[in-house]
């Protein structure tokens, strides 16, 4: 399969945070959803993919090229979304697509007009006077204006409602029906992810959990509920994290059939969402630190 | 390079406006005063500089690092243009107090001032570029709050150093050293500013290294 971005072993060290020996590609035609809690991660990759942040070690392909050999000649294909607003906000949106256009050879002017209709963006208005949801629309235009290959996306939808949040998906999701397309997606919000990712790379604490497609990742874990004298020696190390109280045990386990030959009906089961992966994979995590 | 340009351009555009107005002002204040020949080279270096300031501010206040670095250029050319930038907004500037001082020529006492020549256009460019080399490695190492400080101690030197020296010199007027010095002020004033450009040259060239060498190194 055709990879539009490979990371392979990545790695950046912070005073205070590590992103250790990272992994992980995305195919052409895809959408990855970034997964994992705040400050675990996502945002640091993207900016090493975009080469705003210097790394360590380790190889990122965007395209099959070097991103820092190829720099200008990537971030003319690469189309990028952040998480906040890094526009100069005294100018209007006509005047920040003028400071960006000129940079791109493949810059379609009737293709942003039409976004801007479709998005019904005010060109007239200064940034700083657009709603949150506006500068990511805004953005994205930008962003898809340009033809680019692959689109990077740091958390567009934190802090959007939900009307927004679901008409920026819509907007994505008619885009990637081009499948020369690839979309890196980072969110927290796991809902939008189910929505739209073909696949899920899972960061947490500057590593990755794991990255495979959606329903592998889905597939993998299985939700188990029942009560607390079910949890003996041989059951509690198949489970990744257990919840326990009064009225039994909730826990999240990697290994389906095994868990299921050892308790058989007498527990019950059900598919997790992601949230219930992450939450129970960032307690397992933090629990190892705490010992 | 040339999209960066553009960029400094639109971003100036609004400061300008502001500019047209500063020197008006400033040449109806100094109409008077022992400083109108230095109104044209004032008003030019203050447009420069409010510039410079505002654009420096803006790009802070909006960490726009992050969007000009995601697009397809080079951080050595978001060094370069914006040394270069400061050439273009010196020479907007000028032209600004270029194009007002020629109604004031036409007017009748005090407001008569002579027209733009050499000497306001090469003091201009040495101050600008002296308060560029000095402060825009700063910008690059550590954002706009601290070219405000570099700045205001350049503008207190600048307003205060010329009394201490002369008095200085004075008082130390026997000394080899300012004996040479007052030989060199001897010399027309043409002379001293082609020399005063030439030193700044090499201070730009030098300052664009320093800034290049911070800016490569730096994370957004």
């Amino acid at each position: 399969m055709d990879n539009i971005l490979e990371v392979k072993d990545l790695s950046r060290s912070f005073p205070d945070f590590q992103l250790n020996k990272i992994s992980f590609s995305l195919p052409r035609g895809y959408v990855m959803g970034f997964v994992g809690p705040n400050g675990s991660g996502k945002t640091t990759t993207i900016k090493l993919i975009m080469n705003l942040t210097k790394r360590d070690s380790g190889q990122i392909s965007v395209f099959g090229l070097d991103n820092r050999a190829k720099e200008r000649d990537i971030k003319q294909r690469i189309g990028f979304v952040y998480d906040e607003n890094h526009f100069y906000d005294t100018l209007t949106l006509e005047e920040m697509k003028r400071v960006v256009a000129p940079f791109y050879h493949s810059w379609d002017e009737a293709l942003y007009r039409r976004y801007i209709n479709e998005f019904n963006l005010p060109v007239k208005k200064k940034i700083q006077d657009l709603s949150r949801g506006m500068k990511m629309k805004f953005s994205l235009a930008l962003a898809l204006s340009h033809r680019a290959e692959l689109i990077l996306m740091d958390e567009p939808t934190s802090g959007l409602d939900p009307v927004f949040r679901a008409e920026l998906l819509d907007i994505l999701q008619s885009e990637m029906q081009d499948e020369k397309r690839g979309i890196l997606f980072s969110s927290h919000i796991t809902s939008d992810l189910e929505r739209i990712a073909d696949y899920i790379c899972f960061i947490n604490n500057g590593q990755i959990v794991l990255s495979d497609t959606r329903d592998n990742v889905i597939d993998k874990y299985v939700l188990v509920k029942g009560s607390r004298d079910q949890l003996d020696d041989a059951v509690k190390p198949l489970f990744v994290s257990i919840r326990e109280n009064d009225f039994g045990f909730e826990g999240l386990s990697d290994q389906p059939g095994t868990i299921r030959g050892l308790l058989g009906n007498r527990a019950l089961y059900e598919k997790p969402k992601l949230d219930d992966i992450i939450l129970y994979t960032v307690r397992r995590d933090r629990h190892a630190a705490v010992n | 390079m040339p999209q960066l340009i553009k960029k400094e351009l639109i971003l100036q555009k609004k400061m300008f406006i502001f500019g047209l107005l500063y020197s008006i002002f400033l040449f109806i204040v100094f109409s008077s005063n022992d400083f109108r020949d230095f109104a044209y080279s004032m008003a030019a270096i203050g447009i420069a500089y409010i510039t410079i300031i505002g654009i420096a501010q803006s790009e802070y206040k909006n960490n726009s690092d992050i969007i000009i670095n995601s697009l397809p250029t080079t951080r050595r050319e978001i060094v370069a243009a914006k040394y270069l930038s400061v050439v273009t907004c010196t020479v907007i500037a000028l032209l600004i107090v270029g194009a007002v001082g020629i109604p004031f020529s036409l007017m009748p006492a005090p407001f008569d001032y002579r027209l733009l020549n050499g000497v306001d256009i090469i003091t201009t460019i040495v101050c600008v570029l002296l308060l560029a080399a000095l402060s825009l490695p700063i910008y690059f190492w550590t954002g706009a709050p601290w070219i405000r400080v570099v700045n205001i101690v350049i503008f207190l030197l600048i307003f205060f150093a010329p009394a201490q020296i002369a008095e200085f010199a004075v008082n130390n007027h026997q000394s080899p050293t300012i004996a040479a010095i007052t030989q060199l002020i001897n010399y027309q004033s043409w002379q001293l500013a082609l020399g005063g450009m030439a030193v700044m040259l090499v201070l730009m060239t030098v300052s664009y290294y320093i800034s290049f060498c911070i800016y490569m190194k730096k994370d957004f």
